[in-house]
């Protein structure tokens, strides 16, 4: 195991992102062995599930599939951002207490590794793992949407060439059912919940840098993943005005420390239609990127000087 | 170096990156609210309503999932008649998902078509007081529609469901003022016709509401 990850850093003396590329598959390849995608016989059986279930509805035919459709995106969505934060921090707060198990931890550090190589190469890992999970979620939840699209939409066709509705309407009912289906907007929302849960993942390894175990990480990691949503109404007590000055120092002080996951909560208002502008999406992955690299910074630090 | 050091340092850095960015998330999430990819934070009242489990799935950011949920709840008290229960979970699934045209029509046709059509057939009320539960009813439908339309201004749907219901023969009466509901029927047909893609019939019922 340890030659795997040496002879690359050997051969490419200096490289720093040689170095980081081979941590991070060996990382992504000790996640996977710990047979972690299983999970996705979980997330088939819901979203297959919901595409045959026939749930109750209020509304006459002429209604009643694109609600469908919304169910479809909803609990789709629903277990993918459960599963990728779910991933994110339990993954990565295992796999320093694991390396300090097994004893590679000290091998690799023996060797001329730096730490901040080290803790880059777990966190591309961890972030490797819960893209591709994310990728195969996404496949198998396009694929059913993509088939109920269709099914509902020559089922109105249907109905709507026996009632001779106008080609007007035809259209516009064809129009209405195709928003509600796979689109470049929901690739978006899939985005932003790997954005989050990336996020999550490099707050885990920096708590993961001054715990001692993966238990308490796990914890720590999800109240903060709680109290994140909370933080734009925190946000919103200190810059309003009625609030006593000790409330708002302390929202302030939340405000400041706790990552915005509010931020990331676009995917309620895609499932309802929305469109997600291409700009709106690069400025989220700007505050991302700013998040993974800060806590990635801050983890090192820490990491730096500790002894083994 | 000290144990602690490091760590404050940390979080004396957290402090700086955080009072950089503050006035930038602020300014950004203004810009997705105004977008419409970022609802407003959960009313206390909301949270309160769907309790402590829903509104933890809520704030993680999964309303449209508690919102799918809570409709099948509200399936559950309409095969049951509970038409109170109906409105009341129907205005938490619109708080949770408001831009779901779909719950605004189904909430306001439960209570201006079935819980109506309900108390008009009821014969345990008398017939003065299943008059006045009937109108009421066709009342709270309507305001519920106007409220959707509020909150999705220029909805094509919403406008011409509400142009359908106060031209509805059966439900017209209950607004006392005849000229008034049809001339705000035209202007919900109206506004219905003048969003993009709209069905062409929509002017034409636009000129019947005010014929």
């Amino acid at each position: 195991m340890s030659q795997a990850l040496v002879s690359p850093a050997r051969s490419a003396p200096g490289s720093h992102c040689g170095r980081i590329a081979v941590i991070a598959t060996h990382a992504f390849t000790q996640l996977v062995r710990m047979k972690v995608f299983y999970f996705l016989a979980v997330f088939a059986v819901i979203t297959i599930g919901s595409n045959f279930f026939d749930l109750p509805q209020h509304a006459g035919p002429e209604t009643a599939g694109t609600n469908v459709l919304n169910s479809i995106k909803s609990w789709s969505l629903g277990t993918m951002t459960l599963f990728s934060v779910v991933f994110a921090i339990v993954a990565t707060a295992l796999l320093l207490p694991k390396d300090v198990e097994d004893r590679t931890l000290y091998t690799i550090l023996a060797k001329p590794v730096p730490r901040i190589d080290y803790l880059a190469g777990k966190l591309l890992g961890v972030i490797l793992l819960v893209f591709v999970s994310l990728a195969l979620m996404d496949v198998l939840m396009t694929a059913v949407l993509q088939i109920r699209t269709s099914m509902i939409l020559s089922g109105q066709l249907e109905l709507a060439h026996s009632r001779n509705w106008s080609a007007a309407e035809i259209a516009s009912l064809r129009s209405d059912i195709l928003s509600q289906g796979p689109n470049v907007s929901l690739q978006g929302a899939v985005f932003v919940v790997f954005l989050r849960a990336s996020i999550m993942a490099s707050l885990a390894l920096l708590i993961s840098t001054f715990s001692s175990s993966t238990l308490f990480t796990s914890i720590i990691s999800f109240l903060i993943y709680f109290i994140g949503h909370f933080q734009a109404d925190a946000r919103d007590v200190f810059l309003g005005a009625g609030a006593g000055w000790v409330t708002r120092a302390i929202s302030l002080l939340v405000a400041l420390v706790l990552p915005d996951f509010h931020l990331f909560n676009e995917f309620d208002a895609v499932i309802q239609g929305q469109v997600m502008p291409l700009i709106l999406l690069g400025k989220l992955t700007g505050i991302g990127v700013f998040y993974a690299g800060f806590y990635l910074i801050a983890s090192w630090f820490i990491f730096a000087e500790k002894e083994f | 170096m000290k144990r602690w050091t490091r760590p404050l340092i940390v979080l004396a850095a957290a402090l700086l990156a955080g009072a950089v960015r503050l006035p930038l998330e602020a300014a950004l999430t203004g810009e997705l609210r105004a977008a419409g990819l970022l609802a407003a934070p959960l009313p206390i009242a909301t949270r309160d309503k769907i309790g402590q489990t829903s509104a933890a799935v809520a704030l993680g950011g999964l309303r449209t999932l508690v919102a799918t949920f809570l409709n099948l709840r509200a399936y559950t008290f309409f095969t049951e008649t509970r038409w109170d229960d109906v409105a009341g979970t129907f205005d938490t699934i619109v708080e949770l998902a408001p831009q779901t045209i779909y719950y605004w029509q189904t909430g306001a046709w439960h209570q201006a078509y079935n819980a109506s059509s309900y108390y008009l057939n009821d014969s345990n009320l008398p017939p003065l007081r299943r008059d006045a539960a009937w109108r009421a009813s066709v009342h709270k439908g309507r305001a519920f529609l106007e409220r959707g339309i509020r909150n999705n201004p220029g909805d094509p749907k919403l406008n011409a469901y509400l142009g359908y219901l106060l031209t509805d023969h059966y439900k017209s009466r209950a607004f006392r003022d005849t000229d008034a509901t049809f001339l705000a029927a035209a202007e919900a047909y109206k506004a219905a016709a003048d969003a993009p893609e709209s069905l062409p019939f929509l002017r034409r019922f636009q000129l019947y509401a005010l014929a």
